[in-house]
């Protein structure tokens, strides 16, 4: 159900530019827990019906789909089981579906969005525009869908305890040497948001922190008017398996820092976690902006607090290899002469004192061209990495199925 | 001869060195035009420091087996909570107290102290803006900061 103007009973929507409730009809404006809705409690009780009830199936057929009424034109609205708001197909109000947030379900907190859809497009546009290896046709891209979802999360306090043994180069005189470390502590967690929603992937709404906490407010429904949203369908073992997921990721972090060693790798681990009982129910706002690039959807992720960009765009790869080649070849000439007139002088030397100096500077140079590459090839490999998550099929989905 | 066989290493690691810094620079460029927000959470946002309590270096083969197993806890065996493959919800107090063997008003308590910890980052958010200094917005204060600016000292510098 949709919260109404107390002027013109037209549906309210909120605007993240004044963080007001807003009314397009009569222009009339209202903040948030200022509209005391007398029909909130009535509404509480009013519940989706399952497809399966209203069709009389019994084999789970319509599974995951309920039925809605619009509060303003009284049309269906379908939704699946776990979107808390969404808009009306037939009439485009905002609806709520107080059964999913009333009493023991409803958010502790909500950060409302501070990101107009007009600022997350234009900060995608900004993003590809500037970007040299983004495609010509990318920069003009149609955006299909643009979708605004409160992402509903968990936020924990744990207590991680880790034990690990990495190994690690040092420079011992002329050598390196292998040497294996052993380090093992505690981490103390307070309020690490972990993604509450089985349909996004974890690794794309982790790359959407840090959301600005001391903004949170206290969950008030009336801000999710003109947005979707979802309520939590994870497990418990859902949520310790992330949470000990991060907080492992941040143990192994400070050990690697703490042996101040050349290329750490983790070995061994041993990694435990106890979670507060106690947990903090919040929504936090992202924006979803999809388009079509050679037959694939890509989804663009942005942060509804800070305006952060999560993606990996397709990269224009002829124009990335002829540049590769061009500038190897005039780098690979300069080198060239380079070498040709320094290289008889460093044998030379080598020659007429001890040759572990020239030695040592071939080696050094060695070393320092396979760095190069390694480096190259690392971030090529990062932004492929990023485009398949751009690419997900499950993000696009998410998103795509709303309605509106 | 002697000049060719100069002529071939200055050709190899003049290839080496051209390709090499090509990659480097063309991996860089492309990597800020294309990628973007490949980042999560910095541990400061939720004060994940890890407190070492054993360090141990230039461990042999089997002292690397057995460290794990010696100094790593098992603590979640000491948590007790709903069973894995229950959803996600808020528990009561009766169930938080039941499940930390508490009794419901400590539990109550807790509950209290907890949202009290993360309002109070809320209202250090609200008197920064009012001032007018919204610098480190997207960071809570730590205990150190906080101590040093009710000092009334200015000019703290972030981590």
């Amino acid at each position: 159900m949709a919260t109404l103007c107390k002027n013109c009973s037209h549906a309210l929507v909120f605007n993240p530019e004044t963080q007001k409730l807003e009314c397009s009809y009569c222009g009339s404006s209202f903040k948030a827990e200022e509209i005391e809705s007398e029909s909130k409690k009535y509404r509480q009780d009013l519940q989706a019906e399952s497809m399966d009830t209203i069709y009389g199936e019994t084999d789970g057929k319509y599974m995951d789909c309920y039925v809605y009424t619009c509060a303003e034109c009284g049309g269906e609205i379908i939704i699946n089981g776990s979107e808390s708001s969404t808009n009306c197909i037939y009439c485009g109000n905002p609806n709520v579906v107080f059964s999913r947030i009333a009493r023991q379900k409803c958010p502790d907190y909500i950060l409302p969005f501070s990101i107009t859809k007009d600022k997350a497009v234009s900060l995608v546009r900004e993003h590809l525009k500037k970007g040299i290896f983004v495609p010509h046709k990318i920069k003009k891209v149609n955006i299909d869908y643009v979708r605004g979802i409160y992402l509903p999360y968990w936020l924990i306090n744990a207590e991680f305890s880790g034990a690990v043994v990495l190994s690690g180069q040092v420079q011992e005189g002329k050598h390196t040497r292998t040497y294996y470390f052993g380090r093992a502590g505690d981490i103390n967690i307070k309020n690490l948001p972990i993604d509450a929603s089985k349909m996004v992937s974890d690794e794309s709404t982790a790359r959407l922190e840090p959301f600005s906490m001391t903004r949170l407010k206290h969950f008030d429904e009336d801000y999710l008017a003109g947005f979707y949203s979802n309520v939590t369908d994870i497990t418990y073992s859902d949520l310790r398996s992330s949470a000990l997921k991060r907080a492992e990721e941040y143990f192994e972090d400070e050990a690697i820092h703490d042996c101040h060693v050349d290329n750490p790798k983790i070995i061994r681990a041993y990694p435990s976690i106890k979670l507060n009982n106690d947990l903090i129910y919040a929504m936090l706002p992202a924006w979803f902006i999809s388009f079509k690039y050679k037959g694939k959807h890509h989804t663009i992720l942005i942060n509804g607090d800070t305006g952060k960009v999560v993606c990996g765009i397709p990269w224009n790869k002829i124009l990335f290899y002829s540049l590769l080649i061009g500038l190897g070849i005039l780098t690979t000439a300069a080198a060239f002469f380079l070498f040709k007139y320094t290289l008889p002088l460093v044998m030379a030397a080598g020659r007429s004192r001890s040759g572990s100096k020239s030695g040592k500077l071939i080696a050094y140079l060695v070393v320092g061209i396979i760095a190069l590459f390694t480096t190259g090839i690392r971030k090529v490999v990062k932004v492929v990495k990023n485009i398949k998550l751009t690419q997900d099929r499950d993000t696009f989905n998410f998103m795509k199925k709303r309605q509106g | 001869m002697g000049i060719y066989i100069i002529d071939l290493f200055a050709l190899l690691f003049a290839i080496g060195v051209g390709f090499g810094l090509s990659c480097w620079i063309l991996g860089t460029l492309l990597e800020n035009s294309n990628s973007f927000g490949d980042n999560k959470g910095d541990k400061r946002y939720y004060k994940a420091y890890a407190k070492f309590s054993t360090r141990k270096d230039g461990l042999n083969t089997t002292e690397c087996n057995n460290f794990c197993y010696s100094y790593g806890k098992n603590i979640s065996k000491d948590s007790d909570g709903p069973d894995g493959q229950e959803p996600v919800r808020k528990l009561t107090d009766e169930e938080i107290a039941f499940y930390n063997h508490t009794s419901v008003e400590e539990a109550a308590r807790e509950r209290e102290e907890r949202i009290k910890d993360l309002e109070d980052s809320f209202n250090i958010w609200e008197s920064r803006n009012a001032k007018g200094s919204l610098s480190g917005v997207f960071a809570k204060l730590d205990e150190e900061e906080q101590k040093y600016n009710q000092k009334g000292k200015k000019g703290v510098s972030r981590r």
